[in-house]
């Protein structure tokens, strides 16, 4: 296809704005006339104006035929807009011929207007991706306007937010899906669902599970916008600082295809921004000042500090190393209520045993755990499981040895570990290095999997049948850990 | 709301600020604060000289009344951080004298080229020299060799042996730069900000905006070590606590011998005994401060109390002998107590292991005018392996993620040879970070082929950036550190300082 074809196609929205203008006026013109007699066209008029009408279709007609020759677009959705438009062009090629016989003329004249307004939905549909007129229309126009009721609700607390679903596949359908989604595939690439996303498109794998820098989508997204392969191209919505860092947090994240948003213990960050994007308050945070107050009370009781983070937020430290053996078991059950807050707490050199554990694993929220020169050992530690935000954990000369290696796997957000002067050899730290380094990789081998046997199953299809096959298998359901 | 005056409501401003023109307006609360400051000043230029670090203590000269009971320790003006902290301690390894950056951490091959040729006046023309000015300058080369180290691969050079073992977990900027050329003011610049006496030094600045952990030892404690040669006087100014109520100024430890003198008891008198009269003095001192309300019999009271715990504290955290021998040896200890810096460093660590906020160890012998190839080999043997020691053990004690180390000088040394060796040089110098907030394994600054000036590459770390930056790794915005006095909101940074984002974890 030449390119002066090509640029001809392209100029197919500009063109096919006039003639559309131009029969609303007549219509317009019309019905006023109709009314006010004083107002009527004259026939001379009406002749000039319908035969620029006419002209004006014919064109749109050709240059949106040289559109469609060059493909990218759902087939079925581009030939009811064809087929529409050649109809609407005939119909004002009819009215041409019928403007004398006014019984006629102005029967066709409203079938043409109906016919012209769902020809530009579909180019509309085309565009910018079917159900884009719908999706935010008011509920009692949806079904009218082929958006469906929309299978699922939108979630009503962050809690019920699924990770996919609602909050990573409303920013691809916004900003990408228009092209690459189900009525026009550009680059082979869809992604309007989690196994089109997975399988990638003519370059490759689009994302890679736990590597954003890696990750194509997100690569073509970073570029600057007058590169040649940045996405969305130029002109197009650009997504916003948020999309971008949910979607840089979704891949780091593994890319998981489902569970809860919250499950996955985001960063505070991007909580705030996908409560933002999805207009839902932010999950409830215990009350500043009402922590601060109890950590007054219990500062002067138990003789350990227990201090602000930031000046903000409620987020607590607590320090009881100071404290010595004088604090242990029992006294740690007085900090449980400050377990909503309490990000930091260092129990180093205290009188904490094994029997605490229980207590320090309902404290959800802590990041930084220092339990050093404590009497814990490998029973202990296998409590602390329930820590999931767990980032830094002090074990130095206590009497941990390599059988919590098993328990430590336990903990997804350990990067910090310090295990010096214990029973832990080398060779073990090692192996939970590892073990841990592994479990983050393992996201990505399961999205891996799930992209290649979407592939086998194409490719069998195809070698089988010779055509596209009409079911995909689902990913497989990750297992429970 | 601005912090100063969130922490020093009207009762509580410094005397000082009081201007002639608001005489007129004195309610009887401000001519006592006035009185009692006057007191308290006098007090303490009399007790400032006499180098007891207990004595330095026990006059804690507060106006805030807040600071001072018993149960309820200084907080810190600021309640919580500005924003999420990194860090909650700092030890600053100064080396006093100005360490050679071209020789140990900013190699330059086109130096070592030019070595013993004319400088280029290029770089030298109209620029500000101390003991080399109008003298003919010759470009003088490193004449040890350096190596990448670590996985990151920084250039560290082969007279810091032990350094380069911690090549992974240091942060070298090389784009260091001060406006003050010679010792005293450039130590009074790298710690305050300001050459202007009367400015509180960094240390202060921080146990004023957080206050301290540790209530049986001094927030702010400074160490200067011995041996070497060379030794410039470091004076005490350097860690006074300025315009801020001095309970905030560093307290100097000994480093021979016992960190605090006369801190046991006499023969006869045994701590429960020492209690009593403690106990006594406070009631007499309460039924006194019932009569005048005079909040610095407040003050004294709550100093007679952390003297008192500093009895057990003190001995407790000098007591080296549960550190096992290998602990002496990773330090390179040859004696325990003998004022190396090896020493000071391992008293640093139990200090901060104890809730000090601050620790600040001198180590002089870094001037090196003359006989730079020896005499640097004799400052890197004393100080290469004990720093390298600090940061490993703080390190494999978990304390490393929140404790920021600050290793360098108050200035660098000229490229151009002095003799045989090196002139102050304020234009480029080197200095080094580790943990708390700060990402390990990156060099950042760079300076020209000749080690001669920072690069005006985005990367440039003026002091003030280096304080901007060391408070923002403690959460704290420095811009919003204020404190009131003379009718201004001063800050550490002053009008100054941006922080370092790309050396920040």
């Amino acid at each position: 296809m030449s390119d002066l074809a090509i640029f001809v196609g392209r100029l197919h929205p500009l063109v096919v704005h006039v003639p559309i203008g131009v029969l609303l006026l007549l219509a317009v013109s019309e019905a006023m006339g109709w009314r006010w007699s004083k107002l009527r066209l004259t026939t001379g008029a009406r002749m000039v104006v319908l035969g620029f009408v006419v002209l004006g279709a014919a064109m749109a007609a050709g240059c949106g035929w040289l559109l469609a020759q060059q493909g990218s677009y759902d087939e079925m959705l581009a030939e009811r807009h064809q087929n529409l438009g050649f109809v609407t062009l005939g119909l004002t090629v009819t009215l041409f011929v019928v403007q004398k016989w006014p019984k006629f003329y102005g029967s066709v004249l409203g079938v043409a207007l109906v016919i012209m307004a769902w020809t530009g939905h579909n180019g509309g549909s085309l565009t910018h991706g079917p159900g884009y007129l719908a999706e935010h229309a008011p509920a009692i126009l949806r079904p009218l306007l082929g958006g469906g009721t929309g299978g699922r609700p939108a979630p009503a607390t962050l809690a019920e937010a699924a990770v996919f679903h609602d909050v990573v596949q409303p920013v691809l359908n916004a900003r990408c899906v228009a092209c690459h989604g189900e009525s026009r595939v550009d680059g082979d690439l869809r992604l309007d669902s989690f196994e089109a996303i997975v399988a990638g498109g003519e370059h490759g794998e689009a994302i890679i599970a736990g590597d954003p820098a890696e990750s194509l989508l997100l690569q073509r997204l970073y570029l600057p916008l007058d590169h040649k392969e940045h996405m969305p191209p130029a002109g197009r919505p650009q997504p916003t600082d948020a999309d971008l860092a949910v979607l840089d947090w979704w891949i780091a994240d593994g890319a998981p295809a489902d569970g809860g948003f919250m499950d996955r213990a985001p960063d505070p960050v991007v909580v705030e921004i996908v409560a933002a994007q999805l207009g839902l308050p932010l999950p409830p945070i215990p009350d500043r000042a009402d922590m601060l107050t109890i950590a007054r009370e219990l500062e002067v009781e138990l003789g350990i500090t227990i201090r602000p983070l930031t000046a903000n937020e409620p987020w607590l430290g607590a320090n009881a190393r100071l404290a010595g053996e004088d604090f242990n078991n029992a006294t740690l059950t007085r900090l449980l209520v400050l377990a909503p807050a309490l990000h930091r707490l260092d129990l180093g050199g205290t009188g904490v045993t094994d029997a605490g554990m229980a207590n320090v694993a309902q404290m959800t929220e802590l990041c930084r755990l220092r339990l050093d020169d404590t009497a814990i050992t490998d029973d202990g530690l296998a409590a602390l499981s329930p820590l999931k935000r767990l980032a830094s954990l002090n074990l130095h000369s206590t009497g941990i040895t390599d059988a919590a290696v098993d328990s430590l796997t336990q903990l997804p957000r350990l990067r910090q570990l310090y295990v010096w002067q214990t029973g832990m050899t080398p060779m073990a730290a090692l192996t939970l290095a590892e073990a841990l380094e592994n479990r983050r990789k393992l996201d990505r081998y399961r999205t891996q999997i799930a992209s290649n046997q979407r592939r086998i199953a194409e490719e069998t299809f195809q070698i089988d049948f010779g055509a596209e096959p009409l079911v995909l298998p689902e990913a497989p359901a990750e297992e429970d850990e | 709301m601005d912090p100063s005056r969130a922490g020093a409501p009207q009762s509580q401003r410094n005397p000082h600020a009081l201007l002639t023109r608001d005489l007129i307006m004195l309610t009887p609360q401000d001519i006592k604060n006035l009185e009692n400051h006057q007191r308290a000043w006098s007090r303490r230029t009399f007790l400032g000289k006499s180098a007891q670090a207990i004595g330095t203590l026990a006059l804690g000269s507060i106006i805030n009344p807040k600071l001072l009971g018993q149960q309820d320790p200084w907080r810190g003006v600021l309640d919580a951080p500005h924003f999420y902290p990194k860090a909650k301690r700092v030890v600053h390894l100064c080396m006093a004298g100005g360490p050679s950056h071209v020789d140990l951490f900013d190699p330059k091959p086109m130096l070592n080229r030019l070595h013993g040729q004319p400088f280029p006046e290029s770089f030298t023309k109209g620029e500000q020299l101390a003991q080399l000015q109008g003298t003919e300058l010759l470009a003088r080369g490193a004449k040890v060799g350096f190596r990448r180290c670590g996985l990151s691969g920084q250039m560290i050079s082969d007279l810091l042996p032990h350094t380069q073992t911690i090549a992974d977990d240091i942060c070298i900027v090389r784009s260091m730069h001060t406006e003050q050329i010679n010792h005293d003011p450039a130590h009074a610049f790298m710690n305050a900000g300001s050459i202007n006496k009367g400015r509180p030094s960094m240390g202060s600045w921080l146990l004023y905006g957080l206050g301290s952990e540790a209530e049986n030892l001094p927030g702010y404690v400074v160490l200067v070590s011995e041996g070497g040669g060379g030794a410039q006087p470091i004076s005490a100014r350097q860690w006074s606590a300025g315009f801020l109520p001095s309970k905030f100024q560093g307290v100097q430890f000994q480093s021979r011998g016992a960190p605090v003198h006369y801190v046991g008891n006499p023969d006869g008198v045994c701590q429960s005994t020492q209690r009593q009269v403690i106990d006594e003095v406070a009631r007499l001192n309460g039924l006194q401060q019932q009569q005048s309300l005079d909040p610095e019999i407040e003050t004294r009271v709550s100093q007679y109390e952390l003297a008192f715990k500093m009895q057990t504290s003190v001995p407790e955290l000098a007591d080296i002998s549960e550190e096992p021998q290998s602990m002496l040896d990773l330090y390179g200890i040859k004696e325990v107590g003998d004022g190396s810096f090896a020493a000071n460093c391992l008293l640093a660590r139990r200090l901060l292991e104890r809730g000090s906020r601050f620790v600040q160890l001198y180590h002089r012998g870094w001037d090196h005018h003359r006989g730079l190839d020896e005499n640097i080999q004799v400052a890197s043997k004393l100080c290469d392996q004990a720093s390298a020691a600090l940061v490993k053990d703080l390190k494999q004690r978990g304390m490393l993620e929140d404790t920021l180390v600050i290793w360098g000088g108050e200035f660098g040394r000229t490229p151009m040879g002095q003799g045989t060796g090196r002139d102050h040089h304020i234009n480029a110098f080197s200095v080094w970070m580790a943990g708390g907030g700060i990402r390990p394994g990156t060099t950042w600054g760079s300076t020209d082929d000749l080690g001669y000036r920072y690069l005006n590459d985005g990367q440039e770390v003026h002091v003030h950036d280096l304080h901007a930056t060391m408070l923002a790794c403690f959460g704290i915005d420095h811009k919003k550190l204020t404190y009131r006095y003379q009718g201004r909101d001063f800050r550490l940074t002053d009008v100054h300082g941006h922080v370092v984002n790309g050396i920040m974890a």
